[in-house]
């Protein structure tokens, strides 16, 4: 587990947090509530399981399927 | 049809304004990475690639910035979502957005492998969040902050680059450029595709176009920038074949970082790679905010929201979170093999084919305008 920047996350998110609640109460808006939910749960949760040492899925390497023959088409493997 | 947000009160960059920010994002990473991947394909054969992409690069720049200049008042997202429908368009429009976080992702990923040769102890997350902590909190001071950055620094940087330009001429043998096209002509096609890639990147600036004082005069703008670029990469590209050669040169990871490491004038001017390590950073950290602004607008251009810095805090979450998982799947050498393979054919469909799809049905329908204008 990487202890420091675990903390250095929490404080980040801490004063993150604090501006974004106020933008939130601010702008008082159904589709801003849900787009920041979504953004801060995707964004923290991959974040916090990588700094506790969880093995994620491969995201970018699920396009390979599909990538892999187009690159071959442009000769670029 | 969709019409047009009411942007009043929005900030207004002048056209330098959005040309030097080009430049200082697409240089310092250009000279850092994709002269690099061009040496591994093209070799010595690089800067022939070089030409060959600026060329293609034009017409693919003249197409992306064509495509929101004409109607002035909208920025891609809007043009999409125009073009395509709500929602079709809303679908189309979310791949770009996506786009803009892989690419800053990408550069805060290079980034911190290249400050890991620095500060080899302190560890690469810690690293990586200050870096895109930093770049969030310029993006939420908005376009105008972020633009005068931009000013402030890229005429240090040119000078600095300038400077460790002519300062390497002495160690230069033009002779280690020749034979030309050795090896035929597929490598230097598939250095071209690299920075094809590099101007096709300019993508993200189409987000900005409707904020300049005269758009019409963007697209023809970018293709005199595209001749500018030209001229600031052809001699980092020849210089580091001109002075290790082309082995040396395509077994580096950094050839430039090592170009300017070995300046060496009048035995006092010496070990200049703080300069080197200035020039990168710098030019990293402004293409990340660049392109943390443009995920930015392009989410708020989604949910229809005016204020285009509102999703400055999330998308700095979402860019580290990719940026991590890419640090758990790829090492330092896969992720350099991910942008000549797999990034490069994303780009191709995000800003070549996507854009383009969308000009050619803009256009005709345009024409379809007029002609029954002209009936009636």
């Amino acid at each position: 587990m990487k202890i420091v920047p675990i903390v250095f996350l929490f404080l980040i998110l801490g004063l993150v947090l604090l501006v974004d609640v106020r933008t939130l109460v601010a702008e008082q808006s159904t589709k801003l509530w849900v787009t920041y939910g979504f953004l801060y749960s995707i964004g923290s949760l991959f974040t916090f399981l990588y700094l506790l040492g969880v093995r994620m899925p491969d995201l970018v390497r699920l396009l390979d399927p599909y990538l892999i023959p187009i690159s071959k088409w442009l000769m670029l493997r | 049809m969709k019409k047009p947000m009411d942007r009043s009160g929005t900030v207004k960059i002048s056209n330098l304004q959005l040309f030097m920010m080009i430049i200082a994002t697409t240089t310092p990473f250009g000279h850092f990475v994709y002269i690099h991947l061009s040496y591994l394909v093209a070799g010595r054969d690089a800067y022939v690639s070089l030409v060959v992409g600026s060329l293609v690069g034009a017409a693919i720049v003249y197409m992306q910035l064509s495509l929101v200049a004409k109607p002035a008042k909208y920025t891609l997202i809007e043009q999409t979502q125009r073009v395509f429908g709500p929602v079709f368009g809303r679908v189309l429009s979310s791949f770009y957005v996506l786009f803009f976080l892989l690419s800053s992702a990408l550069t805060v990923r290079i980034l911190t492998d290249f400050m890991g040769i620095i500060l080899p102890n302190t560890p690469p997350p810690l690293i990586s969040m200050s870096v895109l902590f930093l770049c969030a909190w310029l993006v939420f001071a908005g376009l105008e902050p972020l633009v005068r950055t931009v000013q402030g620094t890229l005429p240090f940087m040119m000078l600095l680059g300038i400077a460790a330009s002519v300062l390497t001429t002495p160690d230069k043998h033009p002779e280690n450029l020749l034979p030309i096209l050795e090896k035929g002509v597929v490598p230097v096609w598939r250095g071209a595709l690299i920075y094809i890639t590099m101007f096709s990147e300019w993508i993200s600036f189409t987000m900005m176009v409707s904020n300049t004082n005269q758009t019409k005069r963007v697209p023809k703008q970018g293709l005199m920038t595209i001749a500018i670029m030209l001229l600031m990469f052809i001699g980092p590209v020849t210089g580091p074949i001109m002075i290790f050669g082309e082995h040396l040169s395509s077994d580096t990871s950094y050839p430039t970082y090592l170009e300017i490491s070995n300046i060496d004038v009048a035995d006092f001017l010496q070990n200049l790679d703080t300069i080197g390590v200035l020039l990168w950073t710098v030019g990293a950290f402004l293409r990340i905010s660049t392109t943390m602004y443009c995920a930015s607008c392009g989410i708020a251009d989604l949910i229809d929201k005016k204020n285009q810095t509102l999703f400055a805090f999330p998308v700095f979450l979402v860019v580290e979170a990719i940026n991590l998982t890419m640090r758990q799947a790829f090492s330092q050498w896969e992720t350099f093999r991910f942008i000549m393979t797999d990034y490069l054919v994303i780009v191709l469909f995000i800003s070549v084919v996507l854009p383009l799809l969308t000009f050619v049905i803009a256009y005709f329908r345009g024409k379809r305008k007029e002609a029954a204008e002209v009936n009636s």
